[in-house]
């Protein structure tokens, strides 16, 4: 279980998330929506410590995210699909499956978990000597996720997986999400297409202005007034 | 035909010098954000420490590096977990360094005097001595210089393009945050680097305490040619460094041989100056390029 427990966090004076608590479940897709700038992007980030919190906890099962340095958060099983990819350009796409499984914890079974990765991702097998940099955009978002699967991790947070693709590349990359969770891989998502993203997310949160201002089932939130106006434009 | 053969041969070796002394220096910046000012005054003083060595306890001079080598490794160590104990930026460290630069050179003048220190060619056969390569003959020395510079820059390449510490550290400094997220601990890597930096900074210093007649301030003239092997090879670019160090070695070499021996080390620089108006980047590339926001 990932839990976040009233989590504030600021970028300087500004308070961008106030008293944020969240849980997900192993095996589980959980979404995250909200409009843009209300601070979806930051609390993923804080959740991999890649930014500091001003109050709260992140933990997964009973290790405290806040106690480690930064480079151990991926070995607490935590690892990231970064909003804009953010991948390692310069390096070839093998070289970033590898440093996916930089850490110690995923080292153990590199090996297995390469060829599970180029299994799914039979693209970025054909690309493997290829620069990251040259990769089409949605072969660069599919080796984003390839790489945080790499890191063996029992939570992938993934921030607008689906940005800039096409419908079709969209819906590949939403079946290949819910594969993620055949792993038994806990996933908290973060998306604008709310209506693919209720389909596999079995719960979700709305952060508006840096709170949760809602959180429910599926059915819950489809039936919510505010989603329907606001997300679904029903 | 032989003295061009021979004047190639000479080139070659200088190459091997300069691409010596400048890896760590390129490593540093590359790599660290550190512009290691310093990276002169580790050389001079394990020139000193051969010096030493090879006088008062009888050392053969080359057998010092097992000294020096270590020495440039904990003086790079120390300077780097200064500059990430206190975030110093790139253009601070060169300050600081450069701040450094001056104290070493006072203690040294301190401890060692102004007078030039050379060392007898009776305990330096290496300097004297040549290898002949049939009609051709190149200082054994230098010889030796190049040797160390292939091992160290191919060595360096080898670590950063195919280990895992390597992969860590190009991946850091492309996507620093990234690559944190991804378990590369930075902090760690950077001393592995530094360290490396730190030993080629003392086997230049071996190289040069066999070569110079030693002052505090001989080393200056070393500067300008130095950066300019930095400059044009590509930041942390092992080969680029080789490469680089070709082609001033070549040019200073063929200055010496065929026009004014006293122009030679300013040609080198006329180079760079021409090449840096056209190739701003440098002759090659920078092997990893940060990501720009
Ligand atoms: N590095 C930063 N420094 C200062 N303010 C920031 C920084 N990053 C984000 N913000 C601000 O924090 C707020 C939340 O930003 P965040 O990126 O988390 O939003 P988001 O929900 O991910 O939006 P989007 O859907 O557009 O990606 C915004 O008002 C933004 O301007
Ligand atoms: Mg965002």
């Amino acid at each position: 279980m990932l839990e976040v427990r009233g989590l504030h966090a600021a970028y300087g004076e500004a308070e961008v998330l106030r008293d944020v608590s969240l849980t997900v479940p192993e095996g589980r897709i959980v979404a995250l929506l909200g409009p843009n700038g209300a601070g979806k992007t930051t609390l993923v980030k804080a959740i991999a410590r890649l930014i500091p919190i001003t109050a709260g906890q992140v933990s997964v099962g009973e290790v405290d995210l806040q106690r480690l340095p930064r480079h151990r958060v991926v070995e607490a099983g935590v690892a990231i699909v970064p909003e804009g990819r953010r991948l390692f350009t310069q390096m070839t796409v093998e070289e970033n499956l590898l440093l996916g499984a930089y850490s110690h914890t995923a080292r153990a079974s590199l090996k297995e978990t390469l060829a599970l990765v180029y299994a799914r991702f039979p693209r970025l097998e054909e690309r493997a000597n290829q620069r990251a940099g040259t990769l089409s955009g949605g072969e660069q978002q599919m080796l984003a996720l390839g790489r945080g699967l790499m890191a063996t991790p029992r939570f992938l947070l993934m921030d607008e997986p689906s940005l800039g693709l096409s419908p079709l590349l969209t819906a590949q990359m939403f079946a290949l999400i819910e594969g993620v969770t055949e792993l038994g891989v806990g996933v908290l998502l973060v998306e604008q297409n709310v209506a693919r993203t209720l389909e596999i997310a079995g719960y979700g949160y709305v952060l508006e202005q840096g709170r949760i201002v809602q959180e429910g089932d599926r059915e819950a939130l489809l039936g919510s007034e505010r989603i329907r106006e606001a997300y679904l434009a029903l | 035909m032989l003295i061009l053969l021979q004047t190639l041969a000479t080139g070659i070796v200088l190459a091997g010098l300069y691409s010596l002394f400048a890896i760590g220096l390129s490593l540093g910046w590359g790599l660290l954000h550190t512009i290691n000012f310093a990276h002169f005054s580790f050389v001079l003083l394990a020139a000193y420490v051969t010096y030493e060595l090879s006088t008062a306890a009888g050392w053969d001079p080359v057998v010092t590096m097992v000294v020096t080598a270590p020495i440039g490794a904990l003086l790079g160590l120390g300077l780097q977990l200064f500059v990430t104990t206190f975030k110093i930026d790139v253009f601070g460290t060169l300050i600081v360094t450069f701040g450094l630069f001056l104290i070493f050179e006072a203690a040294m003048a301190m401890r060692w005097t102004a007078d030039l220190l050379r060392l007898p060619s009776e305990i330096n056969p290496y300097f004297t001595s040549a290898v002949r390569i049939g009609p051709i003959r190149v200082s054994m020395l230098l010889t030796i210089a190049t040797a160390l510079a292939v091992l160290a820059c191919v060595g360096v390449w080898w670590l950063l393009k195919h280990t895992r510490t390597g992969r860590g550290i190009r991946a850091f400094v492309q996507e620093p945050e990234m690559a944190a997220a991804f378990g590369v601990n930075y902090p760690q890597l950077s001393l592995v680097i530094a360290g490396i930096a730190g030993a080629t900074a003392g086997l230049t210093g071996t190289i040069l305490g066999m070569y110079l007649s030693l002052t505090p301030t001989v080393v200056e003239v070393w500067i300008a040619v130095v950066f300019a092997v930095v400059l044009l090879g590509g930041l942390a670019n092992p080969i680029g460094v080789m490469g680089a160090a070709f082609v001033i070695g070549m040019v200073e070499s063929f200055t010496r041989q065929f026009a004014d021996p006293a122009m030679a080390r300013l040609m080198a620089l006329v180079v760079l100056i021409i090449v840096l108006v056209f190739r701003p980047e440098g002759l090659f590339k920078r092997l990893v390029q940060e990501a720009r926001e």
